[in-house]
């Protein structure tokens, strides 16, 4: 019985996390169009079904606090109350305690009771003493420009409400409104409609000046940017009003629509008494609205031409969009993986066996197994990936507080948010991301005073973006902040004794000192970061998860961080190499070639740890030296050209065997402080294969050859 | 742009050819005034229209609605060139019902597509 309940509850933390989610975004993006309907309803709709699961699992705290903020929101919907920046932060207080209070039902610390108290009773000021009766007409809240302006790219199809009414002097500018309207049908699909209820007679009008309007619907997902940049230069003569009036991502949404009478309120064509009014009477509000010279036949057919757009978008996604998906819980998908990989090293056991037999029908049997695993082998790993664009919008939060905190106004752009990642990967990621966008903000972003005394714009841009590139996924974070300044970095290295004060270092290897354990040039620490303690612990986690980190700045100009990671830990494309009797893997990605070097050249090559490849010098380590392995030597000897963070090193081995798929193992705990070996592998007969992890065999050799000098 | 105005108590064609554009508009103007005092029902003919702007389109609709006030009419008539088929639609001057002016009536774009 009580596993029963355990269960539930379970189950309730997850979709509560889930809504959560939700709640933020849709708080975030309501701070951006305060007087939204959709909006505002997916934040009450998520706090009521918090409100409503968690009293019947008897999460009675999250339920009674919720029940409060639910109660605001009620007041918003009727338009009793509006929307406002204080609301807003109060909002995302709200959430933040519901999150802690979720956290403290599984064991986490308990919430401060006081802090709760203090919310509820700043959200019960807000609420009006009379209610209002009419919903009033919204104004950007102050930061709607500033902080936040919704990712370039990754959003659904949206669909907007345009209103264009061009300054009636546009002409004399130089301006043809008409190839704005054109550049804006090529964002997606729209109806347009022009008013000309304000065309003059012929003995009064000027023909040179523009007496037209016009309402447009249309349904892009290149995001409001896109639609606002195509009325940039006209934005400040000329008004223009957007409004979103779908998300395009709700599916379960009724292919219905708002109301005729609905849109027409919206949009402040009518009043909704007269609405009212009409509607005593019986015939179609269209009709009604038209005869009694409310609105113009212009306004109508633009109101119906939208609803039947929408309906229309909706209908068709909720038919694309039929497929189904699934909530699966975590571990079975991680033993399903695991599966699979005992698998694919068993198939590589039935392969060398049935090449022992020679038995035709058994080879034939074993090459389908083969085929069969390794396209099983690929649908898991696909299951496991995930679009990194979800973890990119938690930062909007993330950079939304921090650019209030400092002081400072700051744009988060995203690109590529559809790049998919194992999942693994996307939840390591979060806090060295985290990190590398607070140093961002806090050290590169200037202030906006000091941006526009440097002839920038006053609000400082992070571009976060991730692509596939071969078997890697790189992604960038970019500032246009003040950048790295490499004196007071070499200062601060050489004040730190972490370089000789005569040490010749590219402008790269500089950077390359921020990475280093302890390190920090910030004159005061702020809260944020500045501890020292920052890059070095994300280069590791970096490298935890085999991947490479990479700085290159210009002064003045901004930052960019690029971290390469590959697609999947589990299994790998590996390099398999012989050393004595044991076997060693290589990962096949960091292995750029191979040599031989003549029994008559390696005395020289081992006794100065050096060698020449087509006129480069490049550092040469025996793997048999570093692993001390027994017995002699061959003639030959074979080398393999690894490179890590653009550093070449040849490593000695007595043969190659050539490539080989490679399930990780780790090893156990015991093993795991080992320089150089990052895990291993059962091959097909059952031997243990241990994998190289060349990161830290070029770092060592590195290391060692600045001893040597 | 070059236009005919072929008069006759009842009816006055207004034949457009060419330009139809901002440096043409007050020239158009005058036409459209001029033709609308002299007859009772004006058509304009477009078939020969090689570009045409806004401002134009604009004073097409103004004449349209002058007309209906001094109960006259005001029509296009003839083929209609892509040219202004295409500029219709992407300025959503294309109507299915109604004129802004005059709910009754028919926009003069409409059908026209």
């Amino acid at each position: 019985m009580d596993e029963q309940i355990d269960i539930q509850r379970n189950a309730y933390r997850e979709e509560a996390y889930e809504l959560l989610a939700e709640l933020e975004q849709a708080l975030l993006e309501l701070e951006e169009v305060p007087d939204n309907e959709d909006l505002i309803g997916r934040v009450f709709r998520a706090m009521h079904t918090i409100k409503g699961s968690g009293a019947m699992f008897g999460f009675d705290d999250i339920a009674g606090f919720t029940h409060e903020v639910e109660t605001i929101y009620d007041l918003v919907r009727d338009g009793k109350m509006q929307v406002t920046k204080e609301l807003i932060d109060l909002s995302l207080a709200s959430r933040d305690v519901i999150a802690e209070m979720l956290g403290a039902s599984k064991g986490e610390s308990p919430v401060d009771a006081e802090r709760c108290g203090t919310i509820i009773a700043a959200l019960k000021q807000l609420m009006p003493k009379h209610p209002v009766a009419e919903r009033p007409v919204s104004e950007a809240l102050p930061f709607a420009d500033a902080a936040f302006i919704p990712q370039q790219d990754d959003l659904p199809a949206v669909t907007y409400r345009i209103r264009f009414r061009p300054a009636k002097d546009i002409f004399a500018f130089g301006t043809n409104p008409v190839l704005l309207l054109e550049e804006l049908s090529r964002l997606g699909e729209w109806f347009i409609l022009a008013h000309t209820e304000d065309v003059p007679m012929l003995s009064d009008i000027v023909p040179e000046s523009c007496y037209v309007f016009w309402d447009i619907v249309l349904t892009t997902d290149k995001g409001i940017n896109a639609i606002e940049d195509v009325f940039i230069f006209v934005a400040d003569s000329s008004n223009i009003l957007i409004q979103v009036i779908d998300e395009g991502d709700e599916v379960d949404k009724e292919a219905d629509y708002k109301k005729l009478g609905e849109i027409l309120v919206e949009r402040g064509d009518l009043n909704s008494d007269d609405i009212n009014r009409m509607l005593d009477g019986r015939k179609r509000i269209g009709e009604l609205l038209t005869a009694a010279k409310l609105v113009s036949p212009d306004t109508i057919e633009s109101a119906l031409a939208e609803q039947a757009h929408v309906k229309r978008i909706r209908q068709k996604r909720q038919e694309t969009v039929g497929k189904a998906s699934l909530r699966v819980d975590a571990e079975k998908l991680d033993k399903l993986v695991d599966l699979v990989g005992e698998l694919v090293t068993v198939q590589a056991r039935l392969n060398q066996q049935a090449a022992v037999s020679g038995m035709a029908g058994l080879l034939l049997i074993a090459e389908e197994v083969e085929r069969l695993v390794s396209e099983l082998r690929d649908n898991t790993m696909s299951i496991r990936m995930r679009p990194i664009g979800s973890t990119f919008s938690n930062f909007k939060r993330l950079v939304r507080d921090l650019s209030e905190t400092l002081g400072k106004q700051v744009v988060l752009n995203t690109e590529g948010g559809d790049t998919e990642l194992d999942k693994t990967v996307i939840e390591q990621l979060n806090d060295p991301l985290v990190h590398i966008i607070r140093n961002s903000i806090d050290h590169g972003i200037e202030a906006p005073e000091a941006r526009k005394r440097a002839g920038k714009p006053a609000h400082g841009t992070v571009t976060l973006s991730a692509a596939h590139m071969g078997a890697n996924v790189v992604i960038r974070i970019a500032d246009d902040g003040a950048g790295m300044d490499a004196i007071a970095i070499r200062k601060s290295a050489v004040a730190k004794g972490l370089i000789p004060a005569d040490a010749a270092l590219s402008e790269e290897e500089i950077f390359g000192l921020v990475f280093a354990p302890g390190f920090s040039t910030a004159q005061t620490v702020t809260d944020v970061s500045g501890r020292g303690v920052g890059m070095d612990v994300v280069k590791k986690g970096i490298e935890n998860l085999r991947g490479a980190i990479d700085i290159a700045s210009v002064k003045g100009g901004g930052t960019t961080i690029t971290l390469k990671l590959p697609l999947t830990l589990a299994i790998i494309d590996g390099f398999m190499v012989k050393i004595g009797n044991e076997f060693f893997v290589f990962p096949l990605a960091s292995v750029e070639e191979c040599v031989e070097i003549p029994k008559s050249q390696m005395d020289k090559v081992r006794k100065r740890n050096m060698m020449n490849i087509r006129g480069s010098v490049v550092p040469y380590q025996s793997l048999r030296e570093i692993f001390s392995i027994n017995g002699q030597p061959p003639a030959m000897e074979r080398i393999v050209v690894a490179e890590s963070g653009g550093q070449r090193v040849g490593f000695g081995v007595d043969g190659i065997v050539g490539q080989h798929q490679t399930v990780i193992k780790s090893l156990g705990k015991f093993y795991r402080h080992i320089n150089g070996i990052s895990g291993a592998t059962i091959l097909g007969d059952g031997t243990v294969a241990l994998i190289l992890d060349v990161v830290q065999l070029i770092n060592a050799a590195e290391k060692q050859s600045r001893f040597d000098r | 742009m070059n236009s005919e105005i072929s008069p006759s108590k009842e009816t006055s064609v207004v034949a457009l050819t060419g330009e139809l554009t901002i440096m043409q508009a007050a020239e158009l103007k005058k036409r459209l005034t001029e033709a609308l005092n002299s007859a009772q029902s004006v058509q304009v003919h477009i078939g020969k229209v090689i570009n045409v702007d806004l401002t134009c389109m604009q004073l097409l609709c103004s004449a349209h609605r002058t007309a209906f006030v001094r109960g006259k009419q005001l029509s296009i008539v003839g083929p209609v060139s892509p040219i202004f088929r295409k500029m219709i639609d992407q300025t959503g001057f294309r109507r299915t019902h109604g004129c802004s002016f005059s709910p009754n009536s028919n926009c003069l774009c409409c059908g026209l597509s």
